[in-house]
């Protein structure tokens, strides 16, 4: 119960229930998210079968630990569930949508970036496949 | 100040324990309950907060099972600026 006749800035209320709804709602569907994100990520990069096997133990090492920090910090409560489990399902409805994730030589500054070929990008599959081709047969794999 | 109503409550020790500098008293939980208003027996979110203005007011109170709002520096801060701007404003 607080006095309603008296005048009280809104901004400290504001600031601590937008705070409250990250920690109860937002977090839950972030680690969700962010823990299929890496989980699938990493099975794809296992299954390539072409990463050394150092970089496989780190990243399956952060992971892991980034997805049990998440949980360590999580609010635990009935009312995180349908968040947490949204954050889940975006996250695996994203993964199922993309095709291939390359790191092309970028022409101008020369550094690898991390490009996305979704399923509906015909052109990009299409040149990915290409690509592919043209490495197999100059026997580069 | 500060009223702990737990059993067994030792004031003095909690408050050179956490170095503080406003009165720490104890009180039993019906009294606790007989002052919040709230029916003996009944479970208690700790903490509880009370805020009391100068002709003896209650202006603002935890519900039941606590009020985190109530919990936070600023909003106090700001709450105890709201009080303040209506006593000098009489």
């Amino acid at each position: 119960m607080i006095d309603s006749t008296l005048t009280v800035s809104p901004l400290p209320a504001a600031i601590f229930y937008l705070k409250q709804g990250f920690w109860l709602y937002g977090w839950p569907l972030l680690i969700g998210f962010l823990t299929i994100i890496g989980y699938q990520t990493l099975g794809r990069v296992v299954m390539l079968g072409t990463m050394k096997w150092p970089v496989v133990f780190c990243l399956a090492s952060i992971v892991s630990m980034f997805s049990l920090f998440g949980w360590v910090t999580m609010v635990r409560s009935i009312e995180m569930i349908p968040f947490y489990g949204c954050g889940v399902g975006l996250a695996s409805a994203t993964m199922s949508r993309i095709y291939a994730i390359t790191m092309p030589i970028h022409a101008r500054f020369g550094v690898r970036t991390v490009r996305v070929i979704w399923r509906g990008d015909r052109e990009g599959i299409r040149q990915l496949q290409e690509s592919l081709r043209a490495r197999a047969a100059s026997g580069m794999d | 100040m500060e009223v702990a109503f737990n059993q067994g409550a030792d004031p003095a020790r909690f408050a050179g324990r956490f170095g503080m500098t406003f009165p720490v008293g104890s009180a039993s939980s019906a009294e606790a309950h007989a002052f919040l208003g709230i029916p003996a027996g009944e479970r208690l979110g700790t903490p509880q907060v009370v805020v009391i203005d100068r002709s003896g007011m209650i202006r603002a109170q935890s519900e039941r099972l606590g009020t985190p709002l109530l919990q936070t520096p600023e909003y106090l801060r700001s709450l105890l600026r709201a009080i303040f701007a209506l006593e000098s404003a009489r």
